[in-house]
């Protein structure tokens, strides 16, 4: 079933052109199909060009567009030279422009990147440093690419440890960092997936809508079709942002056997199916949620849902993972269907304990199982504090080791050596245990927030509101809770000087939307001095978010 | 196919508890973007309640929205289109 492993990503991406599988682009309502022998002859010129202009291994091109046939070749093209890609975030729609260009260019910056692709616009709208000779848009490349500049390729040397990907979701937008992803993982982790969900090459049609800039969308979906040359039918975000219902009609269109999203895309998709017109999802093998939390509610409600639409309720899945990991940490083998593990969720919350209850029991709630962990990944649990042992049906912070697991921050050896315990395993900040071996999350020690499958940091919030006229600044306490429409939902706790709080919500609200592009759902406004805070004045989130949940908090 | 078409009242009542806005009622003059500060996700939510309410908006037609307003009108015009009498 799963071929031998080459050397390298490069070869593997050659071997999979001959394949005869092509990528058809959803940019517009007319699909464009394009062998992937053709999208790899248009990268391969494209990579002569980049090398023209001095990019090749070790070196790294960045990329601002949207999804479209030219930003996948030009991924392509970017690893056909040998170099590392940084796929830039696109802006959000709440955002401000001056953040956007702040976090661009400081990812540009930090990457040392040779090279900088974009979409015009976005060289127009002066994103990108103005006059830097590094930055070019992709039309002028590939124009390049067409003349002298693309007939001069130069096949770099099979390196399976080179970076293939620079993949920037961690860390704050003040102190973003760089997770650094070889080639060799790439390879090793898609054999992974591979693994549990056999590829069937001739069969198999991967649907994504997901972002390129996320690793989802980018390994399992993007770099999962090019490497075993299957197809792919491949929309921006932008078309399932402004129409949600096509995506499931996309899968019925293109006869989608695979697909992946996170959690908020299947609880709209469960209402849209039950008013819309009957569709045929028969074909799918393997409909993912991942990266944010999965509600076990949701799944249940789509996939009956689907059913009515020809679904295999065995093709659903919950998967676990992160960009440290490469993407993929834990899957679930094909046709097990979503299962549940059923815990006490007082004991949860108040002891950090997994006590199995029956479903009617009154505290019971269920959590999704994710599967174990994929082929040579290797999992402890320990108790977060101390770094002790605990065994693996006892709830703790999951630790991993394995092939696939990534080795470091670009250039950060402090954040390096703070992400690694000895002998090489990775503290993922995730709480869970194993049940039956199936890996279960039941939240997070880092106090990170995930809004529609994008983590956000609540240092960022917190800044965002802080500058806001009438809080007092240092004394912000932004937090996460479950059950959220889109994750998530953000809460965010302030304390003011100021009477004007209808004034100061507003102002609140917008800040947040300028910097992180979200509406927070809940903003509640303290006197001074009551906000949760340790005695040497750090903020407390995790108390103050169980007071918000109990009420606790006195508003002004 | 819309069971009968909404007042504004009742589907402005619907936007709120869909997308869990807060504020007061909601007038059709609120802006989307800049008073409601609905974020993409938002105006994703917005175009499922819509539909579950028996509408279809196209992609073209929902980036044009600016008001409460404008999304009430196109879901009006949709429905009566929708309608086997009108």
């Amino acid at each position: 079933m799963t071929p031998p492993q080459p050397a390298s990503l490069l070869s593997r991406l050659e071997q999979a052109a001959d394949r005869g599988a092509d990528a058809t682009f959803l940019v517009t309502d007319e699909p464009e199909r394009v062998p992937w022998a053709r999208v790899q002859d248009d990268a391969r010129r494209l990579a002569s060009a980049m090398q023209a202009r001095g990019v090749g291994p070790e070196h790294r091109v960045a990329l601002l567009g949207s999804t479209s046939r030219l930003l996948v070749t030009a991924i392509e093209a970017t690893w056909l030279a040998g170099a590392a890609v940084i796929v830039l975030p696109l802006p959000t729609r709440l955002g401000s422009e001056e953040e956007f260009r702040a976090q661009t260019r400081t990812r540009v910056g930090l990457g040392e990147v040779t090279l900088t692709l974009a979409d015009p616009e976005f060289v127009a709208a002066g994103i990108l440093a103005p006059d830097d000779p590094t930055v070019t848009t992709f039309g002028e490349l590939a124009a390049a690419a067409v003349g002298a500049a693309g007939s001069s390729y130069e096949r770099p040397s099979d390196d399976p440890d080179a970076t293939a990907i620079l993949q920037f979701t961690s860390g704050s937008t003040d102190d973003p960092k760089g997770v650094v992803i070889p080639g060799r993982c790439v390879l090793d982790n898609l054999a992974g997936i591979a693994d549990r969900v056999p590829v069937d090459q001739e069969d198999d049609a991967v649907m994504t809508w997901l972002p390129l800039y996320h690793d989802m969308g980018l390994v399992a979906n993007a770099a999962y079709a090019m490497t075993y040359g299957c197809r792919l039918v491949i929309a921006p975000p932008a078309r399932f942002i402004g129409s949600p219902a096509k995506w499931m009609e996309w899968m019925d269109d293109f006869g989608g056997t695979w697909t992946l999203v996170p959690n908020f895309a299947l609880s709209m998709a469960s209402r849209l199916l039950v008013h819309g017109d009957r569709l045929d999802l028969s074909r799918c093998r393997c409909l993912g949620s991942g990266s944010e939390p999965v509600s076990p509610d949701v799944m249940h409600r789509f996939t009956d849902a689907a059913s009515a639409h020809g679904l295999d309720p065995k093709a659903m899945y919950a998967a676990y993972g992160m960009a440290e990991a490469t993407v993929c940490i834990s899957v679930p083998p094909m046709g097990t269907g979503f299962t549940v593990d059923v815990v006490d969720g007082v004991t949860l919350e108040s002891d950090l304990d997994a006590v199995r209850v029956p479903p009617d029991h009154p505290h019971a709630r269920a959590l999704a199982r994710c599967g174990p962990p994929v082929l040579g990944m290797e999992m402890r649990i320990c108790d977060p504090d101390t770094g002790k042992l605990q065994s693996a049906d006892a709830l703790g912070e999951i630790e991993i080791r394995g092939p696939s697991v990534v080795p470091g921050y670009f250039q950060r050896p402090d954040a390096t050596a703070a992400a690694f315990r000895a002998g090489g395993w990775l503290r993922t900040g995730d709480l869970g245990y194993l049940a039956q071996g199936d890996v279960v999350i039941c939240g997070r020690l880092k106090d990170m927030i995930i809004v529609g499958g994008r983590n956000v940091f609540p240092e960022d919030l917190e800044r965002a509101a802080q500058a806001v006229e009438g809080v007092r600044t240092g004394n912000v306490i932004a937090f996460g809770i479950d059950g959220g429409r889109k994750g998530d939902a953000v809460v965010i706790v302030a304390e003011v000087k100021s009477d004007d709080t209808e004034r100061v919500k507003d102002d609140i609200s917008k800040a947040v939307a300028d910097v992180v592009g979200l509406r927070p759902e809940d903003i509640v406004l303290l006197r001074p001095g009551t906000l949760p805070k340790t005695s040497s004045g750090k903020l407390r989130r995790s108390i103050c978010r169980s007071r918000y949940r109990t009420a606790e908090l006195e508003s002004v | 196919m819309p069971a009968s078409i909404l007042d504004f009242d009742t589907f402005a009542h619907r936007l709120r508890q869909g997308l869990r806005i807060n504020s007061g009622p909601l007038s059709k003059n609120a802006r989307l973007v800049e008073d409601l500060r609905l974020d993409s996700f938002d105006l994703t939510e917005l175009l499922v309640v819509v539909e579950e309410l028996g509408v279809r908006v196209p992609e073209e037609t929902a980036e044009s929205f600016e008001t409460v307003g404008d999304v009430y009108i196109e879901y009006v015009r949709r429905a009566e289109a929708s309608e086997p009498d009108a």
